[in-house]
């Protein structure tokens, strides 16, 4: 080696989560769910062993083809010293291609994806609690640590680590393949893993408290798994297309939704130039895929009003008398207050705001609402415009009172400011 | 121009419970700080070392005897690293920044050239 020698290229970002997920999925494609602790085990042991050897050594050449190698001859010697799994294993294994996924320009985010989507139902199954569903999803398909998960869900790490422990005892007891549902149970199965990526996402988007207002990371992943499962060839149904339409089309959306400085900004407020064009063009393929089937799912009509968002030039220009009629049939499929918030508030862009606070008013007191500063905060947008601000900074600081992000906070207190002096 | 060998002592740790994400962390900040030395010219070579040390001695019977291999449980050079530095001092300024401190020191050994 010569004094001097070339820099480093940086690590492709998440290269190790990344690696976790698709090297969990192909072990346990090879080595069946009842050996999931081994197979998290020789995954950590390969990353652990590139944290040892890559400081002094340098990164190798492909770093993926490495790690890939490295689990490779982990899991080889589990098999030959233990000598429990069927004989394949040896044969799946030597087969497994170790060229990995190149670092920088070749990178194919669906490399593995069968393998991928079949560990997601695995730890999705609709037995198990939907939190812990998402907990171990979290795990081995995000492949974030406890700590991590704890507080991307503003929850304890031990709780994690028990939601975890309980999902995995779920799986081993009820012998849970890592495998593609059979096609009797493909329809259920597949609600239980569109509800865990409908919630995983929405966790990101709005975190109930702590400083920052999207954790962009995890809506991000929860869209690229989505996008997956809509991919699948057995898991490719409207709702499955409409759930990657919807998550696509909103994470399109969140460079704009915060100001320079962090702070929150409201829908007619953003700038729609910094939308992400690829992300809006993929939710427009997976809605275009999802139209079809007789019967609508909640995810293809959500899709559908963050379309009429999407496709709008303006806030002005929405077309707000579709995005009713959509509510109108989202009302029917999965009724909620937060559905009839929204509801109300795109029919007041119609109707003028008094309707939207007559709607909204008796909504507040639901405690059904999770997020009743929402409620509040809305009352106020319409109380303003409607000439009342008296009634708008009453309504914004109840919306104080109640449990706020920190650029929620700001958001409301520059609100009344501005109320204030005009 | 002088050269100087550091040696990284650390203990053997466990890294089970770091997440992927943490563990990529810590490698970039290695590559980080690699990459600082090496923009200044400063690199020469780096090894990893294996934590099991095997003693090999000439006995009085002229033979070669072994003891060990053992795995150190207390500290163990982990690494070996050769940077040309102007002083001793500056060779300690190029370890600033290590991300070596949070799990271990550094010895650093001038190497003699006279």
């Amino acid at each position: 080696m010569a004094v001097g020698e070339a820099a480093q290229a940086p690590l492709m970002a998440h290269l190790f989560r990344r690696h976790a997920s698709t090297m969990t999925a192909v072990l346990l494609r090879i080595f069946g769910s009842a050996h999931l602790d081994l197979v998290e085990d020789v995954v950590q042991d390969a990353l652990v062993r590139a944290l040892e050897v890559w400081p002094l050594s340098g990164v190798p050449d492909n770093p993926s083809a490495w790690l890939i190698q490295v689990a490779k001859h982990r899991a080889l010697d589990a098999v030959r010293r233990q000598g429990l799994f069927a004989r394949g294993a040896e044969a799946s294994l030597l087969a497994w291609n170790d060229e990995g996924v190149d670092g920088d320009s070749a990178y194919r985010p669906d490399a593995c994806a069968d393998d991928v989507v079949a560990m997601l139902f695995m730890c999705c199954h609709p037995d198990i609690g939907l939190e812990s569903r998402l907990a171990l999803a979290l795990k081995a398909v995000a492949g974030l640590g406890t700590a991590e998960i704890g507080r991307a869900l503003f929850a304890q790490e031990a709780t994690i680590a028990q939601r975890i422990v309980r999902s995995k005892r779920f799986i081993r007891e009820r012998g849970i393949a890592a495998d593609m549902p059979l096609p009797a149970e493909l329809p259920r199965r597949l609600d239980a893993v569109l509800a865990v990526l409908y919630l995983w996402f929405n966790e990101g988007y709005l975190p109930l408290q702590g400083p920052s207002l999207t954790r962009i990371d995890l809506c991000l992943e929860a869209t690229r798994v989505a996008c997956l499962v809509a991919q699948h060839p057995r898991t490719g149904t409207p709702a499955s297309n409409g759930l990657a339409a919807l998550l696509c089309l909103h994470a399109a959306r969140l460079p704009a939704r915060c100001g320079e400085d962090g702070e929150l900004l409201l829908l007619r407020d953003q700038d729609r130039a910094l939308w992400d064009q690829r992300l809006l063009h993929r939710g427009f393929e997976h809605l275009q895929r999802c139209a079809s089937g007789p019967h609508l799912s909640r995810y293809q009509i959500e899709a559908g009003i963050a379309a009429c968002h999407a496709s709008a030039r303006s806030h002005e220009q929405t077309d707000w008398q579709r995005v009713v009629m959509l509510y109108d049939q989202l009302i029917e499929v999965a009724d909620s207050p937060t559905v009839r918030l929204n509801r109300a508030v795109a029919l007041s862009r119609l109707a003028g705001p008094e309707r939207g606070i007559e709607l909204i008013e008796p909504l507040a007191d639901d405690p059904r609402l999770a997020r009743q500063r929402t409620v509040w905060a809305v009352l106020g947008e319409l109380a303003l415009e409607a000439g009342r601000p008296d009634d708008a900074r009453r309504w914004w600081l109840q919306a104080l009172q109640a449990e706020c992000t920190e650029p929620e906070r700001r958001f409301l207190e520059a609100r009344m400011q501005g109320a204030a002096q005009a | 121009m002088p050269k100087f060998a550091l040696l990284l002592h650390e203990s053997p740790r466990a890294y089970q419970s770091l997440s992927p994400d943490q563990i990529q962390a810590i490698i970039e900040k290695y590559i980080h700080w690699m990459n600082g030395v090496k923009a200044q010219g400063r690199y020469v070579s780096g090894e990893k070392l294996c934590p099991e040390s095997l003693a090999v001695r000439r006995g009085a019977d002229g033979a070669l005897a072994t003891d060990g291999p053992y795995m150190e449980s207390k500290e163990v050079v982990g690494g070996l690293m050769v940077i040309e530095a102007d002083s001793h001092d500056h060779a300690v300024e190029l370890t600033r920044g290590s991300p070596h401190f949070d799990r271990g020191w550094i010895e650093i050994r001038r190497v003699d050239l006279a």
